[in-house]
C-alpha cells in the first residue's frame, strides 16, 4: 500500500495535534520538581546537631541540581520540624504526603524516626535516616521503606568502644553515662560489649565497665553525676547522650575539675561539642562524621566540593561534620531514583537496595537485607587550640564498617 | 556515700533555687492577672542570650556579670511593657483556652526571633573568675557558681516577699489581684498596676536569664529546661503564691536531685511522681490561691 500525499499530511496533522494536546502535560512535567520532605529536628534539644544535619541534605539537593537535576526535573527540598518527638514526626510526614510527596530524608533522633516508620508503607513513600542510631530500626522495627545512611549504634558507639580500648589499654575501669532512652541504652551496651572484645584484657575481670549511669535525654543539672564520678574511682568516661546535655555536662565537669581527675573521656557527637566548648576545651574522644582535614578525606574530591559548597552557602569554614550525614542520606535516595529512573516508592527502594555510591567520606553500600549503610566510620581526639574555633583534631582513628556492623536479621531483636 | 545524699541534697537545693528564678515571675503573673504565660521560658532564654551578647563566653568580673543581668531585665521588662501593651491587656477576662493558645503562639515567635538573631549553635558561658573555682567543702568539690545560684534565689525570694508583703506597692497589687472592680472603686489605678505586674515578671525572668547564664549550655531551648519544673513549682506551691513557688521549688529539686542517687535507673521520673503525690495530697497547692499571698 503506497503513501499518498494526502494521508502523509494527515498524519502528520494528526501527530502535530497529538503533539499540541500532550504540550501542556509535558512541559508541566518538565517544570515540576522532584520534592523531597527534609524532616529533622528544628527545635527541642538536638537542633544544634539536627540543622546542620538538614543542611547538609539541602547542599546534596543543591549539587545535583548545578550538574541538571534529576529525570529532566529540579529538586526541591521541602524541610518540616518533626519537633524531637513521636508524634511531631507524624504529624509532619503527614503534612508533607498530604502535598504529594514520598521521598523523606530525616529522622535526626530515633524517636522521631521510629514513629515515622510504621506510616510509609502506608504512604508508599521511602525515607533515608540521617542521625537515629537506635538498633531496632534495622531490627525489630524494620521496614522496607526505610534505609539508614549512617553508622548505627552498634558501629557508632561500639566502633568508639573497640577505638578507646585500643588507644588506652592501661585503662581498666569504665563509666557510661547514657540517656534513658531507646538509643542510649544501645550505645552503652555496644560500647561496653565492643570495648571488651577489643581490649586486651576484656576477657578478664580486671576490665570493669559498671553499669550505665542514666540520665534524662533532655536534662540539663548533671552535677550529682558528676560528684558520683569524681568519687568513683573510675578512670574513663563515655558519655553517650547527644546535643545541648552533652555541652552542659562537659560545662559542669570542667567546673568541678573532673576532665583531669579523668585519664579519658569520649563523647558521642564530636566537634559540636567542641565548638560549644571554644574557650574551655579540653581533651577528650568522640566521632567525626566527615574528617575533611584529615586524609584521605581531604583528598576526595566530593569532600572538597562539599566543603567549598557549605563555605559558600553558610560563611562557616569550620562545617559541623554531622552535615555529611544529611548529605549522604539524600545523596542516597537521590541516586535511588537516578538509579530507578522514577520517583516509584517500589522502584526507588529497589533501586537502593545494594546501592553503591560515593560519598564525602569515601564509598557507601546499602546492605540489602537490612537497609543498613556500611561505609567508614572515624573517631577524632579533640583537643585544644589557641585559635579559632579554638579545637583541633589531634588524631583521627577510621574503622572499617564491615569489621564491626552486626549480621542483618531484619525483624528480629538485635542481641550482642 | 554520705557525702553523695549531702551533694545531691545540696545540688537539689542550688538548681531548686535556680528554678525559683524563673517560677518567681511566672507565679506573680498568673497571681494578679491569671494569665499562664507559656512564653515565660522563652523570654528567660531572652535574658540569656542579652546577657550573653554582652559578656560573651568569659564574662571578665562578677560586675560585669550582674551587669549584664540586669540589662538582661531591663530589655525582658521592656518587652514585657510591650507584649502586655500590645497582646496580654486584650487576654484579660477572655477564656482560659484562648489564653494559654495566645502566649503558646508568642511563645513559638520569641523562639522563632531568638534563632533568627543568635542562631542555633550551642555554646557555654563561664562564671565570673570569683565564682568559676571549685570549693573543697568536707572533702566535695562544689562548684562555687551553685553557691552563688543559692544565694540569688534567696535574695530575689526575700525581695519580692518583702515588696508584696511589707510595703504600700504591694498591698496594692494584692488588692488588685483579690478584686480588680473593688480595686479600681477604691480609686487604684489598676490597668496601671497590672502593666506594672506584667513589666515586672518579666523582668524578673531577663533577671534569672542572666544570672543563670553559666549554669548549663546556652541553646534556643535553654527555656524549657527550666519552664516544666516552673510550672510545677507554681502549682504544688499554689497558683500565684510566691512563698508557695519558693517552697515547692526547693522541694522539687531535692526531689530531683537524691532521686539520682535513690532511683537512678528512672531518671526523670520522680518529679513527675512527686507532682502526682503533692496534687492528691494538696489538690490547690500548699498555700491555696487567694489573691497574691
Amino acid at each position: 500500500m503506497g503513501l499518498s500525499r494526502r494521508k502523509l499530511l494527515q498524519g502528520a496533522a494528526a501527530a502535530a495535534g497529538v503533539g499540541i494536546a500532550g504540550a501542556p502535560r509535558l512541559l508541566l512535567a518538565q517544570g515540576e520538581p522532584i520534592r523531597i520532605g527534609l524532616m529533622f529536628s528544628l527545635s527541642g534539644p538536638y537542633v544544634p546537631a539536627s540543622e546542620p544535619n538538614m543542611k547538609g541534605a539541602q547542599l546534596a539537593i543543591a549539587a545535583y541540581n548545578r550538574r541538571g537535576g534529576l529525570l529532566g526535573r529540579k529538586i526541591e527540598g521541602v524541610p518540616r520540624d518533626d519537633k524531637f518527638s513521636g508524634a511531631g514526626a507524624v504529624a509532619a510526614t503527614r503534612d508533607l504526603a498530604g502535598m504529594g510527596i514520598n521521598l523523606f530524608v530525616g529522622g535526626s533522633s530515633s524517636t522521631a524516626a521510629l514513629a515515622t516508620m510504621p506510616l510509609l508503607k502506608e504512604l508508599k513513600a521511602v525515607f533515608t535516616i540521617a542521625g537515629a542510631a537506635a538498633m531496632s530500626i534495622t531490627h525489630e522495627s524494620f521496614t522496607r521503606n526505610a534505609f539508614r545512611v549512617q553508622a548505627n549504634a552498634n558501629m557508632q558507639y561500639g566502633g568508639l568502644g573497640r577505638a578507646m580500648a585500643i588507644q588506652f589499654p592501661n585503662i581498666l575501669k569504665w563509666q557510661v553515662v547514657a540517656p534513658d532512652s531507646a538509643f542510649g541504652r544501645d550505645a552503652a551496651r555496644t560500647f561496653a560489649a565492643n570495648m571488651r572484645l577489643a581490649h586486651p584484657k576484656g576477657a578478664s575481670k580486671e576490665l570493669e565497665i559498671r553499669d550505665p549511669m542514666l540520665v534524662g535525654a533532655s536534662q540539663s543539672d548533671f552535677r550529682p553525676q558528676i560528684n558520683q564520678l569524681m568519687n568513683s574511682g573510675v578512670e574513663g568516661v563515655f558519655f553517650a547522650a547527644v546535643g545541648a546535655p552533652t555541652v552542659s555536662f562537659f560545662q559542669q565537669a570542667r567546673s568541678v575539675g573532673l576532665e583531669k581527675k579523668l585519664k579519658a573521656i569520649c563523647e558521642g557527637q564530636g566537634d559540636v561539642t567542641a565548638k560549644a566548648l571554644g574557650r574551655d576545651m579540653f581533651t577528650y574522644w568522640g566521632p567525626t562524621f566527615w574528617p575533611y582535614q584529615i586524609e584521605p578525606t581531604k583528598s576526595n574530591k566530593l569532600s572538597q566540593e562539599f566543603y567549598k559548597d557549605w563555605v559558600d552557602a553558610y560563611k562557616d569554614s569550620s562545617p559541623p561534620t554531622v552535615g555529611c550525614i544529611g548529605y549522604r542520606a539524600a545523596t542516597a535516595i537521590l541516586e535511588g531514583v537516578k538509579r530507578a529512573k522514577s520517583t516509584d516508592a517500589e522502584a526507588v527502594i529497589a533501586a537502593m537496595e545494594g546501592l553503591q555510591f560515593d560519598s564525602p567520606t569515601g564509598p557507601v553500600r546499602l546492605r540489602k537485607e537490612d537497609h543498613q549503610s556500611i561505609g567508614t566510620v572515624f573517631f577524632a581526639q579533640y583537643a585544644p587550640s589557641s585559635t579559632e574555633p579554638f579545637y583541633e583534631i589531634k588524631s583521627v582513628k577510621a574503622i572499617d564498617e564491615n569489621t564491626v556492623v552486626e549480621r542483618p536479621t531484619p525483624g528480629s531483636e538485635y542481641v550482642i | 556515700m554520705l557525702s553523695e545524699w549531702l551533694f545531691s541534697v545540696y545540688s537539689g537545693i542550688a538548681s531548686g533555687l535556680a528554678v525559683f528564678l524563673v517560677a518567681a515571675g511566672l507565679s506573680w503573673v498568673f497571681g494578679i492577672l491569671k494569665i499562664l504565660n507559656m512564653a515565660h521560658g522563652n523570654f528567660f532564654m531572652v535574658g540569656t542570650y542579652v546577657a550573653y551578647s554582652v559578656v560573651g563566653q568569659r564574662p571578665e568580673s562578677l560586675a560585669a556579670f550582674m551587669g549584664a543581668s540586669l540589662l538582661a531585665a531591663a530589655v525582658v521588662g521592656l518587652l514585657g511593657f510591650i507584649t502586655d501593651k500590645v497582646m496580654l491587656r486584650r487576654l484579660r477576662g477572655a477564656d482560659y483556652h484562648y489564653v494559654l493558645m495566645g502566649t503558646f503562639a508568642l511563645a513559638m515567635l520569641v523562639e522563632g526571633v531568638v534563632k533568627l538573631i543568635w542562631g542555633v549553635d550551642l555554646t557555654t558561658v563561664n562564671p565570673p573568675p570569683l565564682l568559676d573555682a571549685p570549693v573543697d567543702i568536707g572533702g566535695v568539690m562544689v562548684p562555687r557558681f551553685t553557691l552563688f545560684a543559692i544565694g540569688a534565689g534567696l535574695a530575689v525570694f526575700a525581695a519580692l516577699d518583702f515588696a508584696l508583703n511589707r510595703t504600700w506597692a504591694g498591698k496594692l497589687m494584692q488588692a488588685v489581684a483579690a478584686d480588680p472592680w473593688m480595686a479600681g472603686m477604691m480609686g487604684i489605678n489598676v490597668p496601671m498596676l497590672l502593666a506594672v505586674s506584667v513589666t515586672a515578671s518579666f523582668a524578673l525572668a531577663g533577671f534569672a536569664g542572666g544570672l543563670l547564664l553559666p549554669f548549663q549550655s546556652l541553646s534556643p531551648d535553654i527555656g524549657n529546661s527550666y519552664l516544666l519544673l516552673a510550672f510545677f513549682a507554681v502549682i504544688i506551691g499554689g497558683l500565684g503564691n510566691i512563698r508557695g513557688a519558693f517552697l515547692a521549688s526547693v522541694l522539687l529539686g531535692v526531689v530531683q536531685q537524691v532521686s539520682t542517687i535513690a532511683v537512678p535507673n528512672f531518671p526523670g521520673l520522680t518529679v513527675y511522681v512527686a507532682l502526682a503525690v503533692f496534687l492528691i495530697w494538696w489538690p490547690n497547692g500548699i498555700f491555696p490561691p487567694a489573691g497574691l499571698k
